[in-house]
């Protein structure tokens, strides 16, 4: 999804969005990321305007006043973080861990397919189909990716193929490279 | 919320001594072999936890402080998932940093080597890592750096500026700068800053072959030559000032 973001060529217009909208947007991510609400004073003050980025392919990207790219989602999807955010507040989003081997391929933008999800070395939480996850490499505390599982855990676990987590954002690619967006 | 295994730990402060770190929680799923192959959760409390601090029964707090590699960017973790070439470069950092990421990294072979290196000279092993290290930034300023070109290819470009002078409709002149970028300068600021200086319109716009450039109103080649050299201290030599269609240096 940001596989080739930059901020000169894929950010169609940043702007300080108003008040009403500031609330729905809040009120969104708080009713999808729960863990989230002990934290969310800290993340995004509200007192503070946030800063809604336009990008290409109907993306909407949530930053801090300092045009520091906090959540995303795509028209009216879900939100959510960015692996910077993520990394801090690894409570986030529930925690998928691939095989070592799907590391190097998810880093390149690649989907986690079912058997990266069924080795030994990896281990998944319970999620229903189309929650926003991260994945983690077996044993590492940081974030590789985040993304949508496109099945749930229980259907991944009888399935033998396929894609089982859609590929949103990964280490290294357009949006990791810009801490801010300006 | 019992799928998160990081809170699940973090909120049962009953959780005593006995009661596995959260990143050790996590291992436990693993077979006993990952832990041999793979120095996870212990590399883990070093970026995730502000180091060491995985011990037992450690409370966690967020805002994690989290560690990137000065190289390629990364938490050091994933150093190792680069190219082999970039890679090279993060090995030096992680050496210092984190020296329980490094056995896994190196290769047997390597290891070993670098073991006797620092047997024989001690501390000069990783002063000489060091100075390669510190090499690698001197170069990025003054090797060829890449630039991109129009069609999505990058080319490598010295880094050198620019300036020449064009006509724009009727007798009017413009300045246009090219090569700003190769010194990490912002153009947008470098504009601002002529318009100040010789208060005239200046702007930032992309050249035929897809490069940035500052176009200034009016002839101020030299001028504007004075005002990167002082202003940013760019080395004169690398700066060139193109008359009669021929590129000659702005300070000879």
């Amino acid at each position: 999804m940001f596989k080739r973001f930059t901020v000169d060529e894929s950010v169609s217009g940043q702007s300080q969005i108003k008040s009403s909208l500031q609330r729905t947007i809040r009120a969104k991510i708080l009713e999808q990321l729960p863990a989230i609400e002990p934290y969310f004073e800290d993340i995004l003050p509200k007192k503070d305007k946030m800063v809604l980025a336009k990008v290409a392919g109907h993306i909407n990207v949530v930053c801090s006043p300092a045009a520091e790219p906090l959540f995303f989602n795509v028209r009216d999807g879900p939100y959510c973080p960015t692996l910077r955010l993520l990394a801090k507040y690894p409570i986030l989003l529930p925690r998928m861990c691939v095989d070592d081997g799907a590391i190097r391929h998810v880093m390149q933008g690649a989907d986690v397919m079912v058997p990266g999800l069924k080795s030994p070395r990896a281990a998944i939480d319970d999620v229903p189909r189309e929650a926003v996850v991260g994945v983690y490499g077996p044993g590492k505390d940081h974030p590789l990716a985040v993304g949508q599982a496109l099945l749930a855990s229980s259907a991944i676990r009888t399935v033998d193929k396929g894609v089982g987590i859609e590929n949103w954002h990964f280490l290294s690619d357009g949006l990791w490279k810009c801490p801010t967006l300006s | 919320m019992a799928t998160v295994t990081a809170p699940a730990d973090v909120d049962t402060p009953s959780g005593t001594a006995a009661a596995p770190a959260p990143g050790s929680a996590w291992s436990d799923s693993e077979p006993a072999d990952a832990a041999a192959a793979d120095a996870g959760p212990a590399s883990g409390g070093g970026t995730g936890k502000g180091g060491g601090a995985s011990g037992p029964a450690a409370p966690v707090t967020y805002p994690l402080v989290v560690e990137y590699c000065p190289m390629c960017g990364l938490p050091p973790e994933y150093c190792r998932f680069n190219s082999k070439s970039v890679f090279a470069k993060c090995k030096p950092w992680l050496k210092e940093a984190h020296p329980q990421l490094v056995p896994e990294m190196f290769g047997e072979g390597e290891l070993e080597a670098k073991l006797a290196a620092m047997a024989v000279d001690g501390g000069a092993a990783t002063a000489s890592a060091n100075a390669a290290a510190d090499a690698a930034v001197a170069s990025s300023l003054s090797g060829p750096k890449l630039v991109k070109r129009a069609g999505g290819r990058s080319k490598r470009v010295d880094p050198e500026i620019v300036i020449h002078t064009d006509q724009r409709k009727g007798r009017k002149q413009v300045t246009i700068v090219v090569g700003l970028d190769l010194f990490d300068i912002k153009l947008s600021d470098a504009a601002k800053a002529c318009k100040k200086a010789f208060a005239s319109g200046a702007t930032v716009a992309k050249s035929a072959d897809n490069r940035d450039t500052v176009e200034i109103q009016g002839t101020r080649a030299h001028e504007f030559a004075e005002l990167v050299r002082d202003k940013y201290k760019v080395p004169s030599e690398l700066i060139f000032v193109v008359e009669s269609k021929s590129k000659k240096r702005a300070f000879p």
